[in-house]
């Protein structure tokens, strides 16, 4: 599931920010972006879910990935409200990854995609596929799977 | 090849599903010639199949039954029960045989000699005058099989042939197949129909949302067209409901079957009447009660109806009779299960039921015949003597029953010892679309399954009914019953913040009353706003695990709700049933008894944890303006009866507003005060109470769910009496 077309060996990402923290998601699984619809919200629902949204006549569940990331090392914190969604499908299921702001598409060479830094929280680690240094900035590349599976079991 | 084998599948299953129960009819009623070569069709279809394909075990076992079943054509042989349990026994083989088809996509390696015998001994010389010759080629035709298909093909054509010259039943053929006529249908796979439904069903539900919209808008031009919409959108509704829908009797054609084991193993005489058959319902409807419908009819050939011998003893006819009976009323689908049998033993129940410790010697006494029979749907409840192939393993009712609540039904039953029994179960005619109430607690909505609901009842102020406790838990009373009640919004810790266990303060509100496992209860919520009709979408895997909503949809003005499940509520709220199933009479002993114990004076203050004071030493209760607090010696006093009262505060916050909250104490002759957030109810509590305490507090128990800190008065009064010493 998390293999990702490559085109000459390169990966596209999505660029998603929580706050300052700049996060990739491969292209492939992006359905869609668009701002947070209005939510409701679901009563003894896992700390992630923020609620369920209606996307053209489907129910979409939205996952705070603020929450998600920060896990119980709590390595994000503060920041401005979620206010970006982002559409993905998992096993026919519609999910939304709630995030501060979107940025631009990149595209990675894959040979340079790194593994995570040893020293990284371990909430991330789980959920993430690699790193890659920008020329400004590293970028986190998640895996949307294992960002929603990891609720399941919670 | 892979199409060829599946097409096969799916017709061989169908003709296997008629085959069972037409054998059974047809042992009834030898005479019927239709029915004959309606079972003589379905081997002769598979045979030729098979031929085709080439599965050679398939080939020899349809090949044989045709054979021996054309004797009977020719009135050559009569109808015995060992002839149908030879016929039944190759059916058996068939499906095992193409199930292993199904999974492999070959045949297995084996040899079905026992099958064949078994058929060749009841077909006896006739058939081996009569067929010998005829045969011996089709053996050969098998032995040819493994070439190509074509090559097999006339294989079987040829023994076909062969056997339409001796025995020549090609006319008949022609004339059975001429009889179904020329139908219109067609094989549409499944999954197209479900997804077709999931595409009606969301243009209902932009229809109900146009609809809505128009509602509130007066544009003419934009209303007639959306008229039409709308009827357009309900025919379409209705015809694509039509596709998923299978009469009863398809889940009923393995009954006489069943029913027929039972009695060539129990040596019982059983007479199976089924009824409405064509009544239709949904598909997905239709798998769920298959198992449980089966289960019951098996029960009833069992355990219900008597040995022969008995049933002449209590003077009844040899014959038992089972009656399934199916009929549409009022948009649901009643099914009955009635049998001429011996009834729910209850003296048996009784004994079984003191035996696995479910109810003492007393509460049985005091229970109706009713309530009694009721045991049989607990889990593991069985009152069979024995263990027989068919049932008594004591996985039952209660399965059945679960089974049926899970698709919004329900079971009830009537008994009458030694006369038979009654179970009607009655269920939604599809679950795609159902109607729910549409609730509100806090702000937040939520669907709750319209079936579900017996009665709305309006509680609080001005209305006559009143919400109550007895040991801490909720009831209402209802006509002559206590209601257990559960505080919906305590429950999904959905609070309005604004007003923190608002549900308090007697307002208006309202009741569900509703029913799970047989046990009534009340839901309070705070508003019931309106009835819809719901398309139920299952919830996301991630929110599976909470499993008191059965799922979510979309309503008219498109907002996401979720579904209630009321059997999960009532489990997570943790009824007892012998709470739920008391009588006012033995429960006015208990709202008695809990008044001597301590009523607690239940306020905030301080942190969250809900705090509670003995009432009894409460004198009165002040809003007071906060400037009126003054200050002597350093600490904060108020003007009470003449005289200056000390007043204690766990913090800041009541000091903040303009007005607040005092609870005024009395300790031998002397008062003070305590300030805190607000005063939420007098509660009582029947566990004992620490009596005295060195410390603030006295004791934390556990209160509507939720711990709670008693404080102990004394120790301000004894910390009053250090600071005026000092």
């Amino acid at each position: 599931m998390d293999k990702v077309a490559t085109i000459d060996d390169t990966q596209q990402v999505l660029a998603v920010y929580l706050g300052a923290e700049m996060f990739g998601i491969p292209i492939t699984h992006v359905q869609g972006v668009l701002e947070t619809l209005p939510l409701t919200y679901v009563p003894l629902a896992p700390a992630a879910v923020r609620g369920v949204m209606n996307l053209r006549g489907r129910i979409v569940t939205a996952i705070d990935l603020r929450t998600t990331l920060s896990g119980e090392d709590k390595v994000l914190i503060g920041g401005p409200q979620a206010n970006m969604s982002i559409v993905i499908e998992e096993d026919g299921e519609l999910y939304s990854l709630l995030v501060d702001t979107v940025g631009d598409v990149h595209t990675l060479s894959v040979a340079h995609i790194e593994e995570p830094p040893l020293t990284m929280a371990e909430s991330l680690k789980k959920v993430s596929s690699g790193v890659f240094a920008l020329r400004d900035k590293i970028m986190v590349i998640l895996k949307p799977s294992a960002l929603l599976n990891r609720d399941g079991e919670e | 090849m892979d199409d060829i084998i599946s097409e096969f599948l799916a017709e061989t299953h169908e003709g296997l599903v008629e085959l069972d129960n037409a054998l059974v009819l047809f042992e009834r009623n030898p005479g019927d010639d239709e029915l004959l070569s309606k079972i003589f069709r379905v081997f002769h279809t598979i045979k030729g199949s098979c031929g085709f394909i080439g599965l050679e075990r398939l080939g020899t076992l349809a090949h044989r039954a045709e054979d021996i079943l054309d004797l009977v054509r020719e009135r050559k042989l009569a109808i015995t029960p060992d002839f149908i349990t030879a016929l039944l026994g190759a059916v058996d083989r068939i499906k095992t045989l193409s199930t292993t088809l199904e999974k492999t996509g070959q045949e297995p390696q084996g040899s079905d000699e026992d099958i064949l015998s078994l058929m060749n001994d009841v077909a006896g010389p006739a058939y081996q005058k009569e067929t010998g010759s005829s045969f011996g080629s089709g053996e050969t035709a098998d032995a040819e099989t493994d070439g190509t298909v074509d090559e097999s093909d006339r294989a079987w054509s040829s023994a076909a042939g062969d056997f339409s010259t001796a025995a020549k039943p090609e006319e008949g053929r022609k004339s059975s197949t001429e009889g179904t006529g020329t139908q219109q249908t067609l094989r549409v796979n499944v999954d197209l129909l479900e997804s077709m439904m999931t595409v009606v069903s969301e243009l209902v539900l932009t229809r109900n949302q146009l609809l809505q919209t128009a509602r509130t808008t007066k544009n003419i031009a934009f209303n007639t067209p959306l008229q039409r919409l709308n009827q357009v959108v309900s025919e379409l509704q209705e015809s694509v409901m039509k596709t998923r829908m299978q009469p009863i009797g398809n889940a009923w054609s393995t009954m006489p079957r069943i029913v027929r084991d039972v009695c060539n193993e129990l040596g019982k005489k059983i007479d199976l009447e089924m009824r409405g058959q064509d009544t239709e319902l949904d598909r997905q409807v239709l798998e769920m009660i298959k198992d449980p419908l089966m289960h019951m009819v098996r029960n009833a050939a069992d355990h219900g109806i008597e040995d022969p011998a008995d049933r002449r003893k209590s003077g009844k006819a040899e014959t038992g009779h089972i009656l399934l009976n199916a009929y549409h009323q009022g948009g649901h689908i009643i099914i009955q299960i009635s049998d001429d049998g011996r009834g729910l033993p209850l003296q048996k129940i009784k004994g079984k039921a003191l035996q696995a410790g479910l109810a003492t010697q007393e509460q049985l006494n005091k229970l109706s015949p009713q309530q009694i029979q009721q045991f049989i749907f607990r889990p593991g409840f069985s009152t069979a003597d024995r263990v027989t192939s068919v049932s008594g393993r004591g996985v039952g009712m209660d399965v059945v029953r679960t089974n049926i609540q899970k698709i919004g039904g329900t079971v009830e039953m009537t008994s009458t010892e030694g006369k038979g029994m009654t179970f009607t179960i009655n269920i939604p005619l599809t679950l795609a679309i159902v109607s729910a109430l549409i609730i509100e607690v806090a702000g937040a909505r939520f669907a709750f399954p319209q079936l579900a609901v017996s009665e709305l009842v309006m509680v609080g102020k001005g209305t006559g009914m009143e919400i109550e406790t007895v040991n801490g838990t909720p009831v209402m009373r209802l006509r002559e019953t206590l209601l257990p009640l559960i505080y919906l919004g305590d429950y999904l810790k959905v609070w309005d913040k604004r007003k923190e266990h608002a549900h308090h303060d007697g307002d208006m509100r309202y009741v569900v009353v509703t029913r799970a496992a047989g046990i009534p209860f009340g839901l309070v919520v705070d508003h019931v706003l309106d009835m819809e009709e719901i398309v139920v979408k299952p919830t996301a895997q991630n929110l599976k695990e909470v499993r008191i909503f059965s799922g979510n949809t979309i309503l008219g003005d498109g907002s996401v709700i979720m579904i209630l499940d009321p059997s999960e509520l009532l489990q997570a709220a943790n009824l007892r049933e012998d709470i739920a199933h008391h009588h006012l009479a033995d429960d006015k002993h208990l709202l008695e008894t809990t008044a001597e114990e301590n009523l607690l004076l239940l306020f905030k203050a301080g942190d969250k944890t809900p705090k509670a004071a003995p009432l009894k030493m409460v004198s009165r209760l002040r809003e007071i303006r906060t400037m009126d607090i003054e200050l002597s010696n350093g600490r904060p006093v108020l003007q009470h009866l003449g005289r200056l009262m000390p007043i204690f505060s766990y913090d800041e916050a009541p000091l903040r507003g303009e007005n607040a909250f005092l609870i005024i104490f009395e300790h031998d002759g002397q008062h003070f005060g305590l300030l805190v957030d607000q005063v939420l109810d007098i509660a009582k509590y029947n566990g004992s109470l620490a009596a005295s305490s060195e410390d603030m507090l006295l004791d934390t128990i556990i209160l509507n769910q939720q711990s709670t800190d008693v404080v102990n008065p004394l120790w301000y009064v004894s910390s009053a009496t250090a600071a005026a010493g000092k």
